[in-house]
């Protein structure tokens, strides 16, 4: 259970991302967060794994407190969650596979890394992982030479690497095509179901959260302004979410 | 409504047309301001078109740039061709016809006999251009008098009276003409006996082309080092001048006192365990064999305790059995390190004795196994300032966790004034040091009071944050050393380092060394800085360590760019050692200042010519590289 409380995030230029924020994420589920452009959604994914300090509110999982966490504590907890990115992240310069096997690193001696070393299991891991994602022959091609769709299957690995137990994706498909970014997804849904990995998505498109969302939380403006099932946002709440000049277009 | 905008619209108005009536006025006076600075400017520079265009000068320069446009880069050995005629002083009463003269060219003199101290007319033809022509009279005795050296026309002819010398004599003596040419050329050379008899090529390469072969190499060759030790300092140094790395560097203030504290224990405690095993490989007998041996010993042995020191994922060893294991790795690695140091410095010795011409090998080993040794006392010293700062940290931490928050801020505000302490009294003995203060209370008592305000004022506002800074404080620190040392021309940085090392290509390779650390690390800095942060924060986002974020999602962004810089920056520093020799630094430079002082222009024009030539191809070389690796 990941539980959120009256979380806020002040940035530094005085920009209020998210504002007294809370909800709860049971194990397992898969759940959407929806809003515009510059609602907080990025912040809130990124305060969930500290990668952004929150200024106030609490942050608990599996009853530890992610907030209080200090730099040892975070390397555990961060290493149980994935993170799959808008810009898939990637290391472009890097191999495909030492890409992946970056997913490792939580779970890895600091000392190794100058050494650029990973254990035989490690890299079975990161093969099957690759394989997983239909991109076993790519494993020693460069990131950079892979398509859109391609390199964010190589950041699922990547995430899929650290035995996750929730996953965080950011925006997972908005850089991808309808077509891709329906594949993308049901990768997601695959390791939802089959692995039981909590996923917490931020989503533009609409249809995609009533396909995939179990659950739905909308922020507008850092507030969060509905949480419910996906089949609870009718027309009225569309526009309460986006404004009331927004018109549904997918 | 439509009035509040349209009063809105007055006001943004007026002012935007007072402006554009006074813009004339503003240009004006914009124009005189330029027109007094760059009068200024004129003044200052002296530019004056009188200099530019008097004749004198002119000439001056023009034999300057034809001395440039012809280097001294051959030798021609001369050859002499003579013509000898007879000649009778005084004349016979019978009168006087010499034989007709037989030679590469014709020579005739009137009249053909005269009375001693006379003047007569010497003529030739047939000459080349422009030729060396010297006259000699030869009396019976043999030795040749001078009567006058001349250049013969464009026509290869010559007229020239001369006067006769006081030897009269009844016998003939002889007018002998003797022209001196370069013996071969460029593209037939021929071999010719020298003043000592030797069989030489003409042409061959002058001297002064040899030395400025000799001294472009040595150029090179300074840049090189210069680069590389450059490179290897400031790769590391880069990362703590990087802001995007450095400003999420963030520690609770009690852990930052204790770090601090714990850095110059660090330090102490390396250079104690390193002059230890240094003592103690010193009083082993010196037998390169010996060392060698213990090297690869000590070196496997290390190798394989690190497995347990640094267990791979998976393994599982007791945490006291690790630190012990990591402290026993760190000790074989400082003897190993001697051991290879001492190898290193008899081997060489050993090699420069046996190898001949090839004795500048065992030397650079012999030399680089000096180097080895101090390099692992201050390799020793860093890391010990490391695993100590870390260690406080660490110490730090845990000891805070079990405090009440009170008792945590009184101790927290306690460390960073005892750490601001002992930064000041650093400081303190420093300055101590440079202005030669022998009292102890300007360079003890008062920074030590001074260091612990700052640090307790630091701590409190670290304590009611919960956190300092300490990242950014490193990279204004490193950012603000660096640009200092970048601003100093090497050429200026080379003067300190000839007082110090003595005049020579070691003192450039210095002050282009430091140079080039100061300027690498603020152009590798800024690629760091300029990386896309994606990647990072997703290898962050995966639990790594700082270090590990580094390696896997910082470098491998920053290679292709640090070649390129690399590359761009031995490019600066071949035309920089050019110059370095100027100040003494060794190197080409050298030799052009001798030349241009001595108005050898000839001889400076080859070394411009050795400069340019190397200059050029390095500027091709590096961006055929940087093409390939960007």
């Amino acid at each position: 259970m990941l539980r959120v409380e009256h979380l806020t995030k002040v940035y530094d230029d005085g920009t209020v991302a998210l504002s007294d924020v809370s909800f709860e994420v049971p194990d397992g589920q898969f759940l959407a967060v929806i809003g515009l452009s510059g609602s907080g959604k990025s912040t809130l994914l990124r305060c969930i794994n500290r990668l952004i300090d929150p200024t106030e509110g609490r942050i608990t999982w599996h009853g530890e407190d992610i907030t209080a966490a200090s730099q040892e504590d975070m390397r555990r907890i961060r290493r149980r969650i994935g993170m799959v990115f808008q810009h898939f992240n990637l290391v472009y310069r890097s191999k495909v596979i030492t890409n992946v096997l970056a997913g490792r690193l939580g779970y890895t001696s600091p000392a190794l890394a100058i050494v650029n070393r990973f254990s035989k299991a490690d890299r079975q891991r990161a093969m099957a992982q690759l394989e997983r994602v239909g991109l076993a022959g790519k494993a020693n091609n460069r990131s950079e030479e892979l398509s859109g769709g391609q390199q964010q299957r190589v950041g699922i690995a990547r995430a899929m690497m650290q035995d996750p137990e929730m996953i965080l994706a950011d925006e997972p498909v908005a850089s991808l095509d309808p077509v891709l970014a329906h594949s993308i997804m049901q990768y997601l849904e695959a390791i939802n179901r089959e692995d039981k990995v909590t996923v917490i998505c931020s989503l533009h498109f609409i249809d995609l959260v009533h396909r995939y969302g179990q659950s739905v939380i909308a922020l507008n403006e850092g507030k969060l302004v509905f949480e419910g099932l996906p089949s609870e946002i009718d027309d009225q709440m569309f526009k309460d979410i986006y404004g009331q000049e927004a018109e549904r277009v997918g | 409504m439509a009035d509040v905008r349209r009063k809105d619209i007055d006001q943004e108005d007026t002012p935007r047309s007072r402006g554009g009536r006074r813009r004339p006025l503003w240009i004006l006076i914009g124009l005189l301001a330029a027109f007094v600075v760059y009068a200024y400017a004129f003044e200052t520079t002296d530019v004056s078109l009188d200099k530019i265009s008097d004749e004198t000068r002119q000439e001056q320069l023009f034999r300057v740039i034809r001395a440039l446009g012809q280097p001294d880069l051959l030798t021609y050995e001369s050859t002499e061709t003579a013509v000898d005629i007879d000649y009778m002083m005084p004349c016979p009463p019978e009168g006087f016809t010499p034989q007709a003269v037989s030679g590469p060219f014709s020579v005739s003199v009137d009249p053909t006999c005269a009375d001693a101290r006379s003047e007569v007319v010497v003529m030739g033809s047939g000459l080349n251009a422009n030729e060396e022509v010297k006259i000699f009279f030869v009396p019976p005795n043999g030795i040749e008098l001078r009567l006058d050296t001349l250049r013969t026309d464009s026509n290869g002819s010559f007229e020239v009276t001369v006067r006769l010398p006081n030897r009269p004599d009844d016998q003939a003596q002889t007018i002998r003409v003797v022209t001196t040419q370069d013996a071969g050329s460029i593209f037939s050379p021929v071999y010719v006996e020298d003043e000592d008899g030797d069989l030489v090529r003409s042409p061959r390469w002058s001297q002064n082309a040899v030395e400025t072969l000799d001294k472009i190499i040595e150029t090179i060759f300074l840049a090189l080092l210069a680069t590389t030790a450059g490179t290897l300092i400031a790769v590391p140094l880069s990362f703590f001048a990087a802001k995007n790395l450095m400003r999420d560097v963030r520690i609770p203030p009690l852990q930052l006192g204790l770090a601090i504290i714990g850095v110059p224990v660090g330090i102490a405690v390396g250079l104690i365990a390193t002059n230890a095993v240094r003592t103690l490989v010193e009083d082993l007998p010196d037998s390169a064999l010996l060392h060698g041996g213990l090297t690869i010993a000590l070196a496997y042995a290390a190798v394989r305790l690190l497995r347990v020191a640094v267990p791979l994922p998976g393994e599982q060893r007791s945490r006291t059995i690790r630190v012990l294991a990591q402290i026993v790795v760190g000790l074989l690695i400082l003897l190993a390190g001697q051991t290879l140091a001492r190898f290193a410095v008899i081997g060489g010795a050993w090699a420069a004795e046996n190898l001949g011409a090839f004795d500048f090998l065992g030397e650079f080993v012999a030399t680089n196994g000096d180097i080895l040794a101090a390099a692992f006392g201050v390799a020793a010293a860093l890391a010990g300032a490391v695993v100590f700062g870390l260690l406080g940290s660490k110490l730090g931490y845990q000891v805070a966790g079990r405090m009440a928050p009170s008792a945590r801020g009184v101790i927290a505000v306690t460390l960073t004034a005892a750490a601001g302490a002992l930064v000041a009294l650093g400081v303190g003995q420093a300055i101590g040091w440079l202005y030669q203060i022998e009292n102890s209370q300007t360079t003890v008592v008062i920074p030590a009071i001074v260091g612990a305000l700052i640090g307790a004022a630091v701590g409190v506002i670290g304590v009611r944050r919960g956190q300092l800074g300490a990242g950014l404080g490193v990279y204004y620190t490193s950012r603000t050393i660096f640009n200092t040392l970048r601003s100093i021309e090497p050429l200026v940085m080379v003067i300190v380092f000839v007082i110090w090392v003595g005049l020579g290509p070691f003192a450039g390779a210095l002050a282009l060394g430091l140079h080039t650390v100061a300027a690498l690390t603020k152009l590798y800095s800024e690629q760091v800085e300029s990386i896309n942060p994606g990647p990072v924060e997703a290898v962050r986002a995966t639990g790594a360590t700082r270090l590990q974020t580094v390696v896997y999602g910082v470098v491998p962004q920053i290679v292709a760019p640090y070649i390129s810089f690399t590359m761009y920056r031995w490019d600066i520093n071949v035309r920089m050692s050019t110059i370095i020799g100027f100040g003494g630094g060794g190197g080409i430079g050298f030799l052009l200042q001798q030349n241009i002082g001595l108005l050898n222009y000839r001889a400076a024009a080859a070394q411009m010519l050795a400069i340019a030539i190397v200059v050029a191809s390095m500027d091709y070389i590096s961006s055929r590289l940087r093409e390939r690796y960007t």
